[in-house]
């Protein structure tokens, strides 16, 4: 499959619609399966991993779906484009990299669901909704999990569920994850306290891309932590009231900004905006910070005629895969930085924002 | 009981306890002294040389220890989960459990059984194996005339829903 004419869309998480899509960026649910019998894919030799692979790619070629799925072979793909499918999340950077031997992805022109073979666990069906809608993306992956159930045996037992290659996912084998985007608590310094709230009930947090590392351009995602002892949905239950929490300090400090900050706030986001019209350098890193600052004033109606979606746009084209892409050619340090600039100053006078 | 190193008749037991593992000895009175393991009475028990003949005689126990437990399955040893964090197969669950329940009350907020979906497939064998065992004791009631039994289970195989399921 040529992914190059995905270089033009924007996946499902990108949207910037959804319910409280103001804060909430995107919903995703992940659910962990392996067949009964069958090693996991750490301990299984290439033949063995090639007969998974083709056992599931055969239930999966047989799903009744509205939407098909294209069944891509990353493990046949360049290095650029895996790394293209993690920036759109619809691989891990696992199956783009760790990993190796037989491995893929199937997932939907929308790119609402996602399908790894080969993963750590044998199969990792994936649901993504744009703003907070846990059950709109668990109706949809609870739903497949059972379309392929009715094809292959998953190994389950009966006091331990869904049976995994790690401990920490057995049982549901079930990981929610909301993203959320909270510059006004980043600004206000209040992130801590909203997000004691959640190790009471044993709820994650890290930020966008990259496990535990700080949370750039504060983009949080919060997810479960427990899949054992508990159901699915008494989990995304659990998710949802907290994130209903986290949402309501948000835009009390959104409010509060406005009220008690307004020119300095907008001051802010102008010299994000003017940065990223003018520079003719830009990091990876920086393009985050100052497109989080251009994210708030859209929300808070600071900016012209920006869209959000326009804004997630740029999140994603600026990363490295992509901008590659979409230039044309492989770009290293400098050059890509130089793109970089260059791709966001062009966007950005076209986007009319100023 | 017969003395283990001669036909007498064993009258001094012995039972150690080492690694866990229960070992028992029986001697003759005469060779027990033989092998110094009464010295001449009123005297007490010779323990260095109680242990001795206990470890000299027997293989020395293999001890085993968390590392070395191996899922007959696919091979992987305990060791290695614990080194990579990653399990073999489905079945390690069954072999290394004793291990892992610990484990998973740690990492799983003290919970260590299953509560979310099911499968259908093994719903369903789940709902044919009920059936099985109602449907044999069915037969046994009736044959032993336990009507009033046999209407309860009859109800109870209702229950579980109509049809001969595949």
């Amino acid at each position: 499959m040529n992914l190059n004419h995905l270089t033009s869309r924007l996946g499902e998480w990108l949207r910037g619609t959804g319910p409280e899509s103001d804060v909430v960026v995107s919903t995703r649910i992940r659910l962990a399966r392996n067949l009964a019998g069958a090693p996991f894919t750490t301990r299984a030799s290439p033949n063995q991993k090639a007969e998974t692979e083709a056992r599931l790619k055969e239930a999966i070629a047989g799903l009744d779906l509205p939407a098909p799925l294209g069944y891509v072979n990353v493990a046949g793909l360049p290095a650029v484009d895996r790394q293209f499918l993690v920036e759109r999340q619809l691989i891990s950077r696992e199956l783009a990299g760790v990993l190796d031997g037989p491995r893929g992805v199937a997932f939907d022109e929308k790119e609402a669901v996602s399908l790894m073979v080969n993963e750590e666990d044998q199969l990792r069906l994936q649901s993504m909704r744009s703003g907070l809608d846990l059950d709109a993306a668990w109706d949809a992956i609870d739903h497949i999990d059972d379309l392929i159930e009715s094809k292959v045996e998953y190994a389950f037992s009966d006091d331990f569920g869904y049976l995994t290659a790690c401990p920490t996912n057995v049982g549901t084998g079930m990981r929610a994850s909301v993203m959320l985007h909270l510059p006004a608590l980043g600004l206000t310094k209040q992130i801590d306290k909203a997000f004691k709230a959640l190790q009471k009930i044993n709820l994650v947090v890290r930020g966008l891309y990259g496990e535990g590392s700080r949370a750039l351009g504060d983009f949080f995602q919060v997810s479960n932590q427990v899949t054992l002892g508990k159901s699915e949905v008494a989990s995304l239950n659990d998710i949802r009231s907290v994130v209903q929490e986290i949402i309501k300090y948000e835009r009390m400090a959104r409010s509060t900004l406005m009220r008690e900050a307004r020119q300095n706030v907008h001051d802010k986001v102008a010299r994000a905006l003017g940065t990223l019209q003018s520079a003719t350098m830009m990091t990876s890193e920086e393009t985050m910070e100052l497109l989080s600052a251009v994210r708030l004033g859209v929300h808070l109606k600071l900016v012209g005629d920006l869209s959000p979606t326009t804004v997630n746009e740029l999140f994603i084209h600026t990363q490295p895969a992509h901008l590659q892409k979409l230039v044309g050619e492989a770009l290293d340090g400098e050059a890509r930085n130089a793109a970089r600039a260059r791709y966001l100053r062009t966007r950005l006078r076209t986007a009319g924002a100023g | 009981m017969k003395c283990q190193f001669c036909s007498n008749p064993a009258t001094v037991h012995l039972t150690d306890i080492i690694h866990k593992k229960k070992r028992e000895m029986h001697l003759c009175e005469s060779c027990a002294r033989e092998k110094k393991l009464i010295p001449d009475p009123p005297q007490e028990l010779n323990i260095p040389a109680l242990l001795q003949l206990v470890l000299g005689q027997l293989p020395i126990p293999v001890k085993v220890s968390p590392a070395d437990l191996v899922c007959p399955e696919c091979g992987t040893p305990y060791a290695a989960f614990r080194a990579q964090g990653r399990l073999g197969c489905p079945h390690d669950y069954e072999a290394f459990r004793s291990l892992l329940e610990p484990l998973l009350e740690r990492v799983q907020s003290n919970a260590i059984r299953h509560a979310g979906k099911v499968p259908r497939r093994y719903a369903r064998r789940m709902r044919v194996a009920q059936k099985a065992e109602l449907a044999a004791r069915l037969q046994a009631a009736v044959s032993a005339e336990r009507y009033e039994e046999a209407a309860q289970i009859r109800d109870a195989i209702r229950a579980l829903g109509a049809g001969h399921e595949p």
